[in-house]
Order: structure tokens, then C-alpha cells, then sequence
């Protein structure tokens, strides 16, 4: 078994191959699909933990747990008490110095403000001189920019005018080229639709003549299938008519005077002529005897004649066998 | 045990589990690569019968038809081996003067021969892909028996037994019996198909054998 195998290297290859890619692909789907209902580890080991409790203990440790609560209460209490009373000395020794410190801080004040006084005058006074030599200044300033600003103004509209000009010289260039190329665009519009309606005719004119050629062709081959079946079917009846009469040569008239009538016989043949069964058809009231010599004839006849062309070559014949023809 | 791919699944697995599925791979890819092999035969058997019993039935004449084949070098099987065997000891025992019966007589035992070596390389090899169509299933279940026999001792040293162990070890047994299965399959159905190719190949041989003798006894009889 492997020693033919390895003869075919090439089965051997394309079974492993095979192999390879069915195995690749269960991998894939066993990646792919889901693993149903895993259960992990850890999840067993997280369930509850209950204990058995006695009821009366459970009420003995309430109670314990009510007065423990009481004596906690009663303590917080008494401090409260002690701490509210030592706020209230600090908040009266704060009202004390508060008041002090603020007559001081009245008569600093008062001071300040005389000396606040004073100086704002002495500013005021300065800032009036400062105020009329600005201006002066300004006035000279605005005499100057304004001269400028007046130059400039001609200069703009001066340039404005120029542009206008020229933008209006430019759109008039532009319209005159946009008329020529719809011009143009419309002769090459003309001129396309010229060349497909001229494809189109020689391309249907084309079609036409392909199809009037086709048809030609085939009515030809028709014609000639025709013909080759005519001349098939003369070469057979040629070679069944030449089988026959070589039969019919080679009939001898039975002895006695029974009925002859015409016979179908079908002829089982073999290579080169052979031939290798003979039974009747239609044979309407024979002898056997009249049977028989036909049977003999027909072996007789050995080998039978060829056909003009191979490919009319019948393994099974049937002709009819005629006496009177004889 | 978490990762749970088919490949870690097969590499942990024991290793009497591990030899099953190699062998049953194995027997998987041979019983494929014969089943190539096998068809291709077959069909060209098939083909050179039908244009062999065309052209012998064409109306040629038996000597050309055997002076044609004999030129040609290329070893020669089917119906074209036993026509020639038996036409030439046809030839030969005619040169030999025998008996008309002789004749024909010992051209068909020549054709019988060669008609018996044609359906033996016609039939070879077939036992196999029968053999691994009925066995690889037990040997997959003998895996899967062992894998989980394997299992279950490993259960037997734990307190506390859960379904999460065994279920691994299980799942990797069972694939020895897939692996089974998917080399029987096949295999069994292959092997049913070319049978009865073979068989209707045996038959074709057949008639042609006992048309030839009938036609060479025709043959015989007709003056040397």
C-alpha cells in the first residue's frame, strides 16, 4: 500500500494538504466558539458562610450593647457643658480689645485724611498747567494730520478711479473670450455628435453585414449537413442493398413448396464482416425450413460487404429478404 | 486549564490518547492520498474502455486493429491488454494448425488471464480503505476509553469532586473519537462507491471477453 503511495507523490500531497486545511479550519471554529458554561474555580469557593445562633444570647448581648451606649451618651454630655462655659469667657475678653483698637485706629485716620488734603491741592494745581501746554500741542498735531489725511484722500480716490477702469477694461476681455470659447464649445459639440451619428451608422451597417454573412454560413452548413446526410444515407442504403443481394446470391429454394413470403432479418455482426447472430422479425406464415435457408444463406454470405464509410458501420442490421428478387 | 484551545487540548493528553490520534491522522491522510490514486485509475479505466470498444466496434479488422496497438510502445491495460492478449494467442495457435476449438480455447484462456490481472490492479489496494473504514472508529474509541479511564484516577486522590475536573480530561478523550470517525467516514464511503465501479468495470470486461470468443470462434471457422 505505501509503495504505491509513494509512487504517487502528488496524492500524497494533496491528502495532507487537505488534511492541513481541515484541521486549520476545526481550529479556528473551536477558537471562535463560545465554550458553553464554564464554570471557574473561584466561584465555588465564595458561598455563605452561616452559623447557628441561640436566641437568648443573642438578647443578653442586646442589652449589654443598649447600656454601654447610655454611659457613652451621659459623658459626651457633661463636656459639652464645660466647653460652652470656656467660650463664653474668651468672647468677652475679645469684645474688650476689639473696642480699644478701633478708637486708635479713628484718630490715625483723622490724620491721614489732613495730609490727603494738602497734597491733593498741590496735584490739582500742577495738573492744570500740564492740561494747557496739552493742549496747545494737540491742536498743532491735529492741524497736521489733517493736512495728511487730505492728501491721502486724493491719492485714494485717484487710484479707485485707475482700478475701476482698468477692472472694467478686463471684464469686457473676459466676456468677449467667454462668448468665443461657447462658440468653439458648441462646434465641438456639433462635430462629436456628427462623428457618433456617422460611428453609429457604419457600426450598424457593420452589424448588418456580419449578420447577412452569419446567416449565409449557416444556411452553407445546413446545406451541407443536408448534403452529407443525403450522401450517408445513399452509402447505407447502398451497403444494406449490397448485404442483401450477396444474401439473396447465396439463397438456394428449399425443397417442398411451402410459403415464401418476405422476411425481416436482423443480422448481428462483428468485426471485418463476421457475423454473429441472425434472428427474424416480421415473417408473416414461413416454414422453419424456409427460415432455415435463409439463415444458411446469410452465413453463406460471409463476410458480409463493407460499407463505403466507416462510420456506417452497424453492429445489429436489418434488411428485408425478398425470394422473388432472386 | 483555561486556555482551551484543540491544540493545548491534544498536547495534554496522554500519551497512549496522543499514539491513537497519530495513528487514526495517519490512516486519515493514507486513506485520502488512496482515494486520489484509486479515482484516477478508475476514470481512465473507464475512458480506455469507451473508446477501445468504439474503435472495436467500428468495423475495423481485427488484424489491423492488433498491428495498430502492437506498435505502440506504451504499456497497455483494460479491454486494449486483453483483446491483444488473446488475438495474438489466436494468431498463434492458428500458425500452430490446432483444432478450431483448440484455438479458440486457448485464446480465451489468454484473455482470461489478462482479464483476471486487470481487475486485480483494478480491485488492489481497496482492502485498506475498508479496513480503516471499519476499524478507525474503534481505535478512536479505544483512546477515548483510555483518556477517560485516565480521568476518573485522577479523580479517585480529591476530596472534593467537581465536574470542572473531569470535564477537560473527557472533552480531550472524546477527540480521539471524532478523529475516528472522520477517517471511517470516508473512507467507508469510498470504498463502497469504487466497488461498485469495480464491479461494473468486471462486468464490461466480461461481455467484451465472450463477444471477442464468439467472434474469434466465427473466425475460425472461416477457411485459413
Amino acid at each position: 500500500m505505501l509503495g504505491e503511495l509513494l509512487k504517487h507523490p502528488r496524492a500524497l500531497l494533496v491528502s495532507l494538504v487537505l488534511h492541513v486545511v481541515v484541521i486549520g479550519l476545526i481550529m479556528v471554529n473551536f477558537h471562535f466558539a463560545e465554550r458553553p458554561m464554564q464554570i471557574k474555580a473561584g466561584q465555588i469557593e465564595k458561598t455563605v458562610q452561616a452559623e447557628v445562633v441561640d436566641q437568648k444570647q443573642l438578647e443578653a448581648m442586646e442589652n449589654k450593647k443598649q447600656e454601654e451606649a447610655n454611659k457613652i451618651k451621659e459623658a459626651a454630655r457633661k463636656k459639652k457643658e464645660q466647653e460652652a462655659k470656656k467660650r463664653a469667657d474668651l468672647k468677652k475678653k475679645e469684645a474688650e480689645e476689639k473696642r480699644k483698637a478701633e478708637e486708635k485706629k479713628k484718630a490715625e485716620l483723622k490724620r491721614e485724611k489732613q495730609a490727603e488734603e494738602k497734597r491733593k491741592k498741590e496735584a490739582e494745581r500742577k495738573a492744570a498747567e500740564k492740561r494747557k501746554a496739552d493742549a496747545k500741542r494737540k491742536a498743532e498735531e491735529k492741524r497736521k494730520a489733517d493736512e495728511k489725511l487730505k492728501a491721502e484722500e486724493k491719492r485714494k480716490a485717484e487710484e479707485k478711479r485707475v482700478a475701476e477702469e482698468k477692472r472694467k477694461a478686463e471684464e469686457a476681455r473676459k466676456a468677449e473670450e467667454a462668448r468665443i470659447a461657447e462658440e468653439k464649445r458648441k462646434a465641438e459639440e456639433a462635430r462629436l455628435a456628427e462623428e457618433e451619428r456617422k460611428r453609429k451608422e457604419t457600426e450598424a451597417r457593420l452589424q448588418a453585414e456580419a449578420e447577412q454573412k452569419r446567416k449565409e454560413a449557416e444556411l452553407k452548413a445546413r446545406l451541407k449537413a443536408e448534403e452529407d446526410q443525403r450522401r450517408l444515407k445513399s452509402l447505407r442504403d447502398a451497403y444494406i442493398l449490397a448485404i442483401r443481394q450477396k444474401v439473396e446470391r447465396n439463397w438456394r429454394k428449399p425443397a417442398g413448396s411451402g410459403k415464401m413470403p418476405v422476411c425481416e432479418v436482423r443480422v448481428l455482426q462483428g468485426p471485418g464482416g463476421i457475423i454473429l447472430d441472425v434472428t427474424f422479425g416480421a415473417c408473416g406464415g414461413s416454414t422453419a425450413l424456409y427460415r432455415a435457408s435463409i439463415e444458411k444463406a446469410v452465413y453463406n454470405a460471409e463476410p458480409l460487404p463493407k460499407p463505403g464509410d466507416d462510420a456506417l458501420f452497424e453492429r445489429e442490421l436489418k434488411f428485408l429478404f425478398n425470394p422473388a428478387e432472386q | 486549564m483555561n486556555d482551551d484551545s484543540l491544540i493545548t487540548l491534544i498536547f495534554n493528553a496522554s500519551l497512549p490518547v496522543q499514539l491513537v490520534m497519530l495513528l487514526l491522522l495517519a490512516a486519515s491522510v493514507f486513506s485520502w492520498a488512496l482515494m486520489y490514486v484509486k479515482r484516477g485509475y478508475i476514470r481512465q479505466s473507464q475512458a480506455e474502455a469507451k473508446t477501445f470498444e468504439g474503435r472495436f466496434w467500428s468495423g475495423i479488422n481485427l488484424s489491423d486493429l492488433f498491428a495498430q496497438l502492437s506498435v505502440r510502445q506504451e504499456r497497455r491495460f483494460g479491454l486494449e491488454a486483453i483483446f491483444e492478449n488473446g488475438f495474438r494467442e489466436f494468431a498463434r495457435a492458428r500458425k500452430a494448425e490446432l483444432d478450431n476449438s483448440e484455438v479458440v480455447r486457448s485464446a480465451h484462456r489468454a484473455m482470461k488471464v489478462s482479464m483476471s490481472r486487470e481487475i486485480e490492479s483494478l480491485e488492489n489496494n481497496l482492502p485498506f480503505l475498508a479496513t480503516v473504514g471499519s476499524v478507525s472508529p474503534y481505535v478512536g474509541l479505544f483512546g477515548t476509553v483510555w483518556g477517560i479511564m485516565e480521568s476518573f484516577r485522577a479523580l479517585a486522590g480529591v476530596q472534593q469532586a467537581t465536574l470542572a475536573m473531569v470535564a477537560p480530561g473527557i472533552s480531550e478523550a472524546l477527540i480521539a473519537t471524532a478523529m475516528g470517525l472522520l477517517a471511517a467516514i470516508p473512507a467507508v464511503v469510498a470504498y463502497n462507491k469504487f466497488t461498485s465501479e469495480v464491479d461494473a468495470m468486471i462486468v464490461r470486461y466480461e461481455n467484451f471477453l465472450e463477444e471477442f470468443t464468439g467472434i474469434l470462434q466465427r473466425q475460425a471457422q472461416s477457411p485459413r
